[in-house]
């Protein structure tokens, strides 16, 4: 559902709760886009995952939750990792809901930061430019990080016999 | 709304000097019952209260020393008022969804700056500040008759008149000159006439850079040539007729706009774009031969002291009379190169959608 349909309904609802003007606002606001997302990205994932191990977890006395917690979770690892990514930045680069929902200067997210260098009608392209580089070093910063995590998952066992 | 709630209001806008301090005994007096316990008690709140918040929406416009000025003139007012302004700027992309997201949702500023549509487009959903216009515009010996039409709906103000201000065509003189030709003063034909004429898209020289997006100058614009061609977004009674009553005289008026893109071709690539990168920049890089535009480009360049600025001229063919078509029968299309606007504040309503 793309959010300019949605974030009128979404800021009714905020206000209702009375997060408008806050970034518990937003943290209540974005699942309404990353799990969606997040959930059609793991349900492929959570596919490839033989069944019969979790029937096997369960055969040796794990209960269904149990066979999840211990063996198909972290099997999932790097998908739940990869998700959770795409998620964060998701979040990370939106950018209406932001705007609209949040109007103290001193709560402003990046983006709706970096928005202050248009001026009128006049693009500030060197300032929006130099201004968006910097906004995706931790982004940048993250993904290094967990990649190497990402990668072990996914080639964890694979020259195993 | 519960007796506390509605105490606390009252002693906010006490403190803020948004109400007398007898109307706020009286309100009290009704609300507590007269009794001198909850007068004592509304006195305690009152002067207990930080300082009342006043969340101010304003535009942020292309002139920036203007946007400072603004917001030094609120600073003052709001310190003599004992409250603190929260400001939030927006510029064109983005005012209109964040205003209307927030009045759906029942969370609209307290006072707003409004464009020359605002006060109309938003009406239902603003203050009657009748009382109030009408006392500031007398105190200073009336309003502009187009500012007042800006504001003043059946003799409701929804708006409080702020500043007037004109726009036009700024044309490049010099070009003119080369080729012989005089300043333009109707967009159909003299424009279109004059664009081709010193137009030279082998050098990105383009005869007309004028956007049709979101920004106010493609609003300017687009009025004009609606009510030049007869049509209007509204009819005499003030409801929407953009494509039903004054569908015939408005599809004429965005068939011109078009031509002057696709068929005349003298508009510069990407002008249908949404960041209006074919205005005023461009015009003070020299890319156009006219444009449309405020007088921020006029004052924008004479402030910067740009080559181009002694170059320039501002086509004064008249004034577009900023009348609905019901008032100014037209027999021909023309449409002038120049228009006028009002700013306005306006103080929307606190409920939710009305």
């Amino acid at each position: 559902m793309p959010p300019s349909i949605l974030f009128i309904p979404l800021y009714a609802q905020i206000r209702t709760m009375g997060l408008a003007d806050s970034l518990a606002g937003l943290v209540a606001a974005y699942p309404s886009f990353t799990v969606p997302f997040v959930t059609w990205l793991l349900m492929g994932y959570f596919g490839s995952i033989p069944e019969e191990l979790e029937e096997a977890a369960m055969i040796d006395g794990a209960t269904r939750f149990g066979a999840f917690r211990r063996i198909i979770l972290p099997l999932a690892a790097p998908g739940v990792l990869a998700a959770g990514l795409f998620a964060f930045t998701q979040a990370w680069n939106e950018f209406l809901y932001a705007l609209v929902f949040i109007s103290d200067v001193k709560q402003r997210t990046l983006p709706v930061g970096l928005s202050t260098f248009i001026t009128g009608d006049v693009y500030g392209w060197g300032y929006l430019m130099a201004g968006a580089v910097l906004t995706t070093l931790p982004v940048i910063a993250v993904y290094t990080y967990l990649q190497r995590y990402m990668v072990e998952g996914l080639t964890a066992g694979s020259v195993k016999g | 709304m519960p007796t506390g709630p509605r105490l606390r209001s009252l002693a906010e806008q006490l403190d803020g000097g948004m109400i007398a301090r007898r109307e706020f005994v009286r309100k009290s007096a009704i609300l507590t019952g007269g009794t001198a316990a909850g007068l004592a008690v509304l006195r305690g709140m009152a002067t207990a209260q930080p300082k009342t918040k006043l969340r101010i929406w304003l535009f942020k416009s292309y002139v920036t020393a203007g946007n400072d000025i603004l917001a030094k003139h609120v600073e003052a007012w709001a310190k003599e008022r004992n409250v603190e302004p929260e400001f939030d700027w927006a510029t064109f992309g983005d005012r209109e969804q964040k205003f209307v997201a927030a009045i759906e949702a029942g969370n609209p500023p307290d006072v707003a700056e409004m464009n020359y549509q605002g006060p109309m487009r938003y009406k239902a959903a603003l203050r009657d500040e009748t009382k109030l216009a009408k006392d500031l515009a007398a105190a200073r010996g009336g309003l502009l008759p187009y500012a007042d039409r800006v504001v003043q709906f059946n003799g409701q103000y929804f708006g409080i008149a702020r500043l007037a201000f004109g726009g036009g065509l700024h044309v490049r003189k010099d070009l003119l000159a080369e080729k012989g030709l005089k300043m333009p003063k109707v967009y159909d034909p003299d424009v279109i006439e004059v664009a081709k004429k010193c137009q030279d898209p082998s050098k990105d020289i383009w005869g007309f850079g004028q956007t049709l997006n979101r920004c106010d100058d493609g609003n300017g614009f687009m009025q004009n040539i609606l009510w030049d061609y007869g049509g209007s977004a509204w009819d005499k009674d003030g409801k929407p007729a953009l494509a039903t009553a004054n569908l015939k005289a408005n599809m004429a008026a965005l068939q011109f706009a078009i031509d002057t893109i696709q068929k005349h071709k003298v508009q510069p690539p990407g002008v249908m774009g949404w960041n209006d990168a074919s205005n005023n920049e461009a015009y003070m890089a020299g890319k156009l031969v006219t444009t449309n535009n405020g007088a921020s480009l006029f004052y924008a360049m004479g402030a910067k002291k740009h080559p181009l600025f002694a170059r320039s001229g501002i086509a004064t063919a008249r004034w577009s009379r900023s009348r609905a078509p019901w008032w100014r029968p037209r027999s021909a299309p023309s449409a002038p190169t120049l228009w006028r606007g009002c700013g306005s504040w306006a103080a929307p309503s606190c409920r939710a959608r009305p």
